[in-house]
């Protein structure tokens, strides 16, 4: 018997001299592989944007709202808003999960309508603004890009400092342009019936352009965006002497629990803090996660689908294969029955055929995951996702090839193996 | 010393019922050590049945055939591969190289058979293609060689294992005249350097050049001769 490196390079051989029939039948393969990495690649993309998304947008934070419970009875002297000692009570049990508290619609300051006459003031100019009273978790809840300066402290946080943080747009207004230069300056602030002079801690990216507070210019009709203005919930206490009241908070999860521990984070918190609550006050808690999970299981069955049908691709190649090795078989049909007379035993030509047609599924394997590749990552750049390489799916893909090449290879092979040298010998 | 024993051999062939069509009728053929014998037949005499008997491509019908002393009958199909390969080696009317592949790894095919290492084969093959006079063509493949040439290079293989016969059916048939004589001059080179050679022709003329003829007509050899030219030539 042929020893293996034999085979190989016979089989190398037959495949080198004929190259237009070769590449030809691996057509099929290098088509259904580089289909099958391609679309590998850009699901590990997907999945990877997901949990990406999960992270940095927030999606994975637990949105919790007080509302007034059905069926209660409420008196006009109760407020459906957060208690916020029984919200941080809750917090501190599940605190390991998470990394902070925002807390949201200041009650008093959303519901007037004189926010719509707030501003900055320097000597240079004044800017329409919309306040934004916030706390240590904001910016953990709402991820902003820090262009200048530094964000709030915590002990700023806590002291109510008078410090403020700015968009981009504002300090061009106010300060001419935004740098360094503005970090520090101090700015005159009226927030509805509070005025008083803010130093600029930092300034930030907006989120996208129709970041800020909507209003109706009364003369022109038209709508109009105020940038945002964010200040300490202390600051705003400390100066009109009030103590805030708050609608909605956020949770902020860790980014590394994952999604299972999330969901179960939601249903704990609501619990708990519904049973601490006011009869007349219910929590609702919710996550985005549901709607990442929802859109990530329709993206795994859209991927399942597509690689059905390239694995379908990758059967027609199969067959191509098949197709061409009895073609192939029979043009040498000659040429097996002299390798007979010449000593060949059956299992011989089996073994060389069968080694001919997996080397040419291997071949075309290699080239498929070289374009599937070179598809994942151009696919990727067109989708503006960040290239996945997944080694699994390469060595799938090599056994894959070498499956087919076996499979599809065996019964030409074997054709050939059972050929009577005779009748070979004679065939014309 | 008797190399190739056939006795009683007959093979027939089932052409669809009730037809059975016998080829060989009953031969009895004994061929020694370093004899050059050549048989003789039209088309259609079976000198073909025979020869793929006598290289046991195929097994006959019934009698006993020794070859070097094993009994064929009992030999398994695998092993006859092995015995095809090491003892006997073909020249074929019309050549049969492998296309597409060279000179020089033609001749190898046998030795890969037989499992003899990359090296001494291509150290081997080399040899016999120079002794062939094809030594500036090694790497030449089939459709770059005249008939002739192609003819000494499948002398080469049927050499490469060093058998115990040449097995040559009609090797000139398809050459002319003068290179012919080249390759009938070959084959007397092998004879002189011991090698048993069994030459099967329809040329009465070509026949002479051997030692023995032996005559097939209709399945049977009916006449036992030596070759008139054997002498001459040599």
């Amino acid at each position: 018997m042929t020893g293996l490196s034999e085979n190989l390079s016979v089989a190398l051989t037959s495949i080198m001299a004929n190259k237009l029939r070769s590449v030809l039948t691996m057509l099929g393969i290098i088509i259904g592989i580089s289909a099958v990495i391609t679309i590998v690649s850009i699901g590990a993309a997907q999945a990877k944007q997901t949990q990406d998304q999960m992270n940095n947008q927030g999606f994975a934070n637990l949105s919790i709202q007080a509302k007034q419970k059905e069926g209660a009875e409420k008196n006009d002297d109760n407020e459906i808003i957060i208690d916020t000692e029984l919200l941080g009570k809750v917090y501190a049990k599940y605190a390991d999960q998470c990394e902070g508290i925002s807390l949201y619609d200041s009650f008093e300051y959303s519901h007037s309508e004189e926010w719509k006459s707030d501003y900055l003031k320097t000597k240079r100019d004044s800017v329409k603004t919309c306040l934004n009273l916030i706390n240590s978790g904001y910016f953990l809840a709402n991820k902003r890009n820090l262009l200048y300066g530094s964000f709030i402290t915590p002990a700023e946080y806590k002291n109510g400092s008078r410090v403020i943080m700015i968009t981009d747009k504002a300090a061009k207004i106010l300060f001419g342009a935004a740098s360094e230069d503005c970090i520090g300056q101090e700015v005159e602030g009226s927030f509805g019936n509070i005025y008083s002079t803010f130093t600029v801690k930092g300034i930030v990216e907006p989120d996208g352009q129709w970041d800020g507070g909507w209003y109706e210019d009364p003369m022109t009709g038209e709508y109009n965006i105020a940038p945002y203005t964010y200040l300490p919930l202390k600051a705003y206490e400390n100066i009109t002497g009030t103590v805030l009241k708050f609608e909605s908070a956020v949770i902020i999860p860790k980014t590394n629990i994952g999604a299972e521990a999330i969901l179960g984070l939601v249903d704990d918190v609501k619990a708990d803090l519904n049973s601490g609550a006011a009869d007349y006050i219910e929590y609702n808690v919710s996550s985005s996660i549901d709607y990442i999970q929802q859109a990530a299981a329709q993206r795994r069955n859209q991927f399942l689908i597509t690689a059905l049908v390239a694995a379908i691709a990758l059967i027609v190649g199969g067959i191509g294969v098949m197709n061409i090795m009895m073609v192939s078989i029979t043009e040498r049909t000659k040429e097996i029955g002299t390798r007979k007379a010449l000593g060949a035993t059956n299992g011989s030509v089996l073994l060389q055929f069968i080694t001919e047609s997996i080397l040419l599924c291997l071949i075309g394997g290699v080239i498929g995951i070289a374009i599937g590749i070179a598809g994942g990552i151009i696919a990727c750049k067109i989708m503006k996702m960040a290239y996945v390489l997944e080694p699994l799916s390469i060595i799938v893909a090599v056994g894959f090839s070498l499956l087919i090449g076996t499979f599809f290879g065996y019964y030409p092979a074997s054709r050939a193996a059972k050929m009577d040298p005779i009748e070979a010998l004679r065939y014309e | 010393m008797e190399l190739l024993n056939l006795k009683k051999i007959t093979k027939s062939y089932y052409i669809g019922k009730p037809n059975e069509l016998e080829i060989l009728h009953g031969i009895d053929l004994t061929v020694n050590k370093g004899e050059f014998a050549a048989i003789v037949g039209q088309s259609g005499s079976g000198k073909s049945t025979l020869m793929n008997v006598i290289g046991l491509l195929d097994k006959p019908t019934s009698g006993e055939y020794f070859l070097n002393g094993l009994d064929i009958n009992k030999t398994s199909d695998k092993d006859m591969s092995g015995i095809r390969c090491k003892e006997i080696g073909f020249v074929f009317q019309t050549y049969n190289l492998i296309p597409r592949m060279s000179a020089r790894k033609n001749v190898e095919v046998p030795m890969m058979y037989a499992g003899v290492p990359p090296a001494e084969r291509a150290k081997r093959a080399e040899e016999l293609l120079i002794q062939m006079g094809m030594g500036d063509r090694l790497n030449h493949s089939p459709d770059q060689l005249s008939g002739g040439q192609k003819q000494r290079v499948a002398i080469a293989r049927a050499m490469a294992n060093d058998p115990s016969i040449i097995l040559a059916d009609e090797p000139t048939g398809a050459l002319d005249s003068k290179t012919g004589r080249l390759v009938m001059d070959l084959f007397h080179d092998l004879h002189e350097m011991g090698k048993t050679i069994v030459f099967i022709t329809h040329s009465n003329e070509l026949a002479e050049e051997c030692e023995r003829i032996l005559t097939l007509v209709d399945g049977l050899i009916v006449g036992e001769r030596r070759g008139a030219e054997h002498d001459r030539i040599k």
